[in-house]
Order: C-alpha cells, then sequence, then structure tokens
C-alpha cells in the first residue's frame, strides 16, 4: 500500500466517519483505491453526503457535471488533491 | 370507453419552448422533428430499455418510441447486470442510451449528444390510443421479484392535466435533480411539457454547484424537482441560488424544519410531494407551515380500515391500493403513519426487506440473516441486517451487489453468533433495534 500524506489521510478519516463505513478503517483505504464502483462501493447518495462533509470542513463545493470532475472522485488522492488545490484558489 | 380515445402525443404550439439544451431553446416543432426522424430508426423488434440519460434526449426517445407504436422499459437503474437480469425475463431485448455500458449481446442505439439529434421535417403530430402502454417501470431495487409497472399513455395525459397549476403552474421552467426514468422525474419534467406549457432542462444535477449551473442556464420561473437530500444539500452548501418560484420535494417526508430554512434560503414555496410510483403525485403539504396532506384536487383516498387505503383518480383506470397507513383528520386531511408490509424506500427506490433478506440466505457462509428498516428517528434510510455464520462483510457485499441496488446493500451489516428468534422463530423488531443501537455505540 502506498503511503498517505496527511490530507490524504484526514479526508480517508471523514470519509470512514461521514459514510459510516464499517468493513474499512481509515488507514485501511489505499490511496488509490477507487471510491466508486468495486472499490469502496460507494453510491450517489454517498457522493451528496460526502460533498456535504467536505464543504462544511474545508469550504470547498464539489461537482459532477463533466468528465475532468468526475475524475476527481476517482480515489482519495485526486479528491485530496482537488480539495487542496480549490482551497487555495479560494 | 377510457382507452379508445386518440391522446396527440404533443399538445404545444410548434414555436413554443420545450428546453433548454447547451444554451440553446429548443422549440415544440424541433422536437417533434426529432421524435419522428427518431422513430424511424428504432431497433425493429424487442422490448426497448430507454436508459437515456440527458433528460432532453431521454423525453426525445420517449416520445419516439411511442410513436412508433412501441413500449418503454425504464428499469430502476442502468447497471449492466440489472439490464441482463430484466432482459432475461423478456423476450427480445435492445437499449436506447446516450453512451451507457450496455449488457453484452443486447442490441442497442446510442443517441449520441443531445444537441446534435437529427431532426426531420415531418411535424405531424402523432395521435396514440389513450389505452396504449406507454411505458413499464420496475420498481423494487431487489429485481428478483421486481414487479413491473404499466402506465397507458391516457394515463400519464390525465396525470399532467392534474399536475399543471398545483405542481407546475404554466410558464414553469423546471429542474430536475431526479432521474429521467423514476416516475417522479418521469411525469414532472419530461411528460409535463408535452401537453402542458413548460420548459425543462437536460441535466440531472447532483452536487449544490451542479444545480446552481443547471437553474442559471434558464430565466423566468423555476420548479426544481428534487428529493429531501438534495435539498439539504443546497441549503448546507451556502451557495446562493438563482430565483425559484417554487420547490418540489418527493420521495420520502421533508422535515419541517429544513422546508423552513428552505423558504427563506431560496425565497421559494416548498411543496412536499406524496406520491408512489403506481399513482402519480397524489396529495401536497406546505410543509414549512401544515403537518397534514391535501390530496390533489381530482384524487381522493378511501381509507381501507385494516385493509390498504385505497386511491381514486379520473386518470387511474383502477384504484390503486396504497403501501403506507394513512390517517384521516378531517376527510381532506390525513397523516401518513407508517409503512405496512416489508416495504423500503430509500432514494426514491423502493425494495422489499423479504428479497434482501431472502438474497442474505443464499451468500455462501451465511446461516441466518434477517433485513430491516432502521429506527425511524435515525438519518440512516437503507436497511440495516443482522446475519450469523463465517462469511465476512465483504464478500456478502460484493455478493449482493450483483442483485440490489447500491441503495440496498444493507448498512450496518450486523454479525451475530445467533440471530434473536423467538421460541416461534420470529424476529421481534424490538430485539433488531437493540442489536442496531448496540452496534452504533460499538468503540
Amino acid at each position: 500500500m502506498t503511503d498517505k500524506s496527511p490530507a490524504e489521510h484526514e479526508l480517508s478519516r471523514l470519509i470512514v466517519e461521514v459514510l459510516n463505513l464499517e468493513d474499512v478503517t481509515a488507514e485501511e483505504i489505499g490511496p488509490e483505491e477507487p471510491l466508486f464502483g468495486d472499490g469502496l462501493g460507494l453510491d450517489s447518495i454517498d457522493a451528496l453526503e460526502l460533498a456535504m462533509a467536505i464543504s462544511k470542513q474545508y469550504g470547498v463545493q464539489l461537482k459532477a457535471d463533466d468528465e475532468d470532475t468526475r475524475a476527481v472522485f476517482e480515489n482519495v488522492r485526486t479528491l485530496s488533491a482537488y480539495i487542496q488545490q480549490e482551497a487555495d484558489a479560494a | 370507453m377510457p382507452g379508445a380515445h386518440l391522446v396527440p402525443l404533443l399538445l404545444r404550439p410548434p414555436g413554443d419552448a420545450m428546453a433548454v439544451v447547451d444554451g440553446r431553446t429548443i422549440t415544440a416543432g424541433e422536437f417533434l422533428g426529432q421524435v419522428n426522424a427518431l422513430a424511424h430508426r428504432l431497433p425493429s423488434a424487442g422490448h426497448l430499455f430507454n436508459l437515456v440519460q440527458d433528460r432532453y434526449a431521454f423525453t426525445v426517445a420517449f416520445a419516439a418510441v411511442l410513436a412508433a407504436g412501441r413500449c418503454n422499459l425504464l428499469p430502476p437503474n442502468p447497471k449492466p447486470d440489472v439490464q441482463a437480469r430484466l432482459a432475461e425475463s423478456l423476450d427480445t431485448v435492445a437499449v436506447i442510451h446516450d453512451g451507457l455500458a450496455v449488457t453484452p449481446g443486447l442490441a442497442a442505439l446510442d443517441l449520441g449528444p443531445a444537441a446534435e439529434l437529427p431532426g426531420s421535417d415531418v411535424r405531424t403530430v402523432p395521435e396514440i390510443p389513450g389505452g396504449h402502454i406507454a411505458a413499464i417501470s420496475f420498481t423494487s431495487g431487489s429485481t428478483g421479484q421486481a414487479q413491473p409497472i404499466a402506465k397507458t399513455l391516457g394515463m400519464f395525459r390525465g396525470a399532467v392535466a392534474l399536475y399543471e397549476g398545483p405542481l407546475v403552474p404554466r410558464g414553469s421552467r423546471v429542474v430536475a435533480t431526479v432521474p429521467a426514468q423514476h416516475m417522479y422525474g418521469l411525469e414532472l419534467a419530461s411528460l409535463q411539457a408535452l401537453w402542458s406549457p413548460v420548459l425543462f432542462t437536460p441535466g440531472k444535477p447532483l452536487f449544490p454547484l451542479d444545480v446552481q449551473a443547471e437553474l442559471a442556464a434558464v430565466d423566468g420561473p423555476r420548479v426544481l424537482v428534487t428529493t429531501p437530500l438534495h435539498l439539504r444539500a443546497l441549503l448546507e452548501s451556502g451557495l446562493a441560488f438563482p430565483a425559484l418560484e417554487r420547490v418540489l420535494s418527493a420521495t420520502a417526508p421533508l422535515d419541517a424544519a429544513l422546508a423552513q430554512r428552505a423558504e427563506v434560503a431560496l425565497g421559494a414555496r416548498v411543496i412536499d410531494v406524496y406520491g408512489c410510483s403506481e399513482a402519480g403525485c397524489m396529495a401536497t403539504r406546505e410543509v414549512a407551515r401544515e403537518t397534514r396532506w391535501r390530496p390533489l384536487p381530482g384524487v381522493r383516498f378511501q381509507p381501507g380500515g385494516e385493509d390498504a387505503t385505497v386511491v381514486h383518480a379520473a386518470h387511474l383506470d383502477q384504484p390503486v391500493p396504497l403501501a403506507d397507513q394513512l390517517e384521516f383528520t378531517a376527510p381532506d386531511r390525513f397523516r401518513i403513519t407508517g409503512r405496512l408490509g416489508d416495504m423500503i424506500n430509500v432514494a426514491g427506490k423502493r425494495g422489499s426487506l423479504g428479497d434482501i433478506t431472502r438474497r442474505l440466505l443464499d451468500v455462501p457462509g451465511v446461516d441466518d440473516a434477517v433485513a430491516f428498516a432502521p429506527p425511524s428517528n435515525s438519518d440512516n434510510r437503507r436497511p440495516a441486517a443482522v446475519y450469523a455464520g463465517s462469511a465476512d462483510r465483504a464478500a456478502i457485499r460484493a455478493h449482493l451487489s450483483r442483485f440490489l441496488d447500491d441503495v440496498f446493500l444493507p448498512r450496518p451489516l450486523i454479525q451475530v453468533d445467533r440471530l434473536p428468534r423467538t421460541d416461534t422463530s420470529k424476529l421481534p423488531r424490538k430485539e433488531l433495534l437493540a442489536l442496531y443501537r448496540q452496534h452504533q455505540r460499538r468503540p
């Protein structure tokens, strides 16, 4: 398993906490493990819950309406990078 | 007799705006040309799954299927496995889509981008018998025993007439966050625009920023067709939204406090809508100010005592029994007090706890199991489950996800040594909820 940055680890903790995931701990979520589909198996309800938590925690709003932003949701690493980038731009 | 009369597929002057696609207004005449062009390109035989995700292109396909004298099949979700399972139960099947994964072996027609749909100069309005089955939707998430719900064109036409005004005022610009295939989104956006002077947008915005952009794409009195979860996300985002005339919320009861916040923050009337796939929208309440529901004009509820309440309306060919328990406090005011039987509603999808339990019991290494509804006062609307056996949760989830919609995958999935069965093998809900609470409190 690749090492996660502190920011990626914090985001993993948020995901586990907000979505009430019980099969995995934050430590077990790989930075490049897919969040949706065959990875963690999240769905669109999870995506919306997660978006609410991210906007509260980081003040960053997510978007889903184009291919680029769908890629953002690929895994913890891409999502964390996006949050960082948006937070810096704000 | 109902059903024999002809229903025009479109009742809009040719110059009327139907939709705004990529910033361009599409008129009823253009829409009709595209419908007539597509009607000739449809796969020639078999049942047609309309899985088109873009709401505008979906509507063109929906109408083209009818113009060709065929029927739209609307699966609960577009997963290839779900397509395959439904296809098995039907003769031949073809899929109409706009860039989706299609089950290998099924014939498919990819419509491509909505903005580039080919048109035609044929502007005649197809007329179709009111009794023609226009759509069959499958509501249960546990599709092993999905109940198909068939609706005729006459039923849809009648529903739109009922909704014009009380739900969707003439002149509305409708933005919906629910899928085009879901009965609620289908009727209030796509079909409303066939027979009532409203226009809709093609998207299904998920996040608040997406909703903001979709609303900004139209001018005029906007109506947002959404759910409590989407609405809560909008409010918590703290974003500013374009002026809204009205918010319609359905699929789960809307909380009064949330409705009050929404009315202040969005400046819109917030209307909670009570409906079901079989009967469509039936009653409303302005939940910021009232707790009880009022039937829509023309809808009549007949309390059933111990039996199910049934709903009557002119456009329903027969009375529809409801899965909810209603308590009438006046002839035209009621509360929803509970749910009959084992149905569970998650994100507008309806599943059977019995089905989920049966699927759980099929998993290798699960000796005993039951799915149940979480406490009604929790935020969790998904089914919970308790099981005994050696199977691990990931394996169970992997197995179930082949058959169940993701929203019905039990969460939490609680492993115990033995289920709290009584002498008569029953599982008291009280015991299950105690396990649930114990599990929630775990470190």
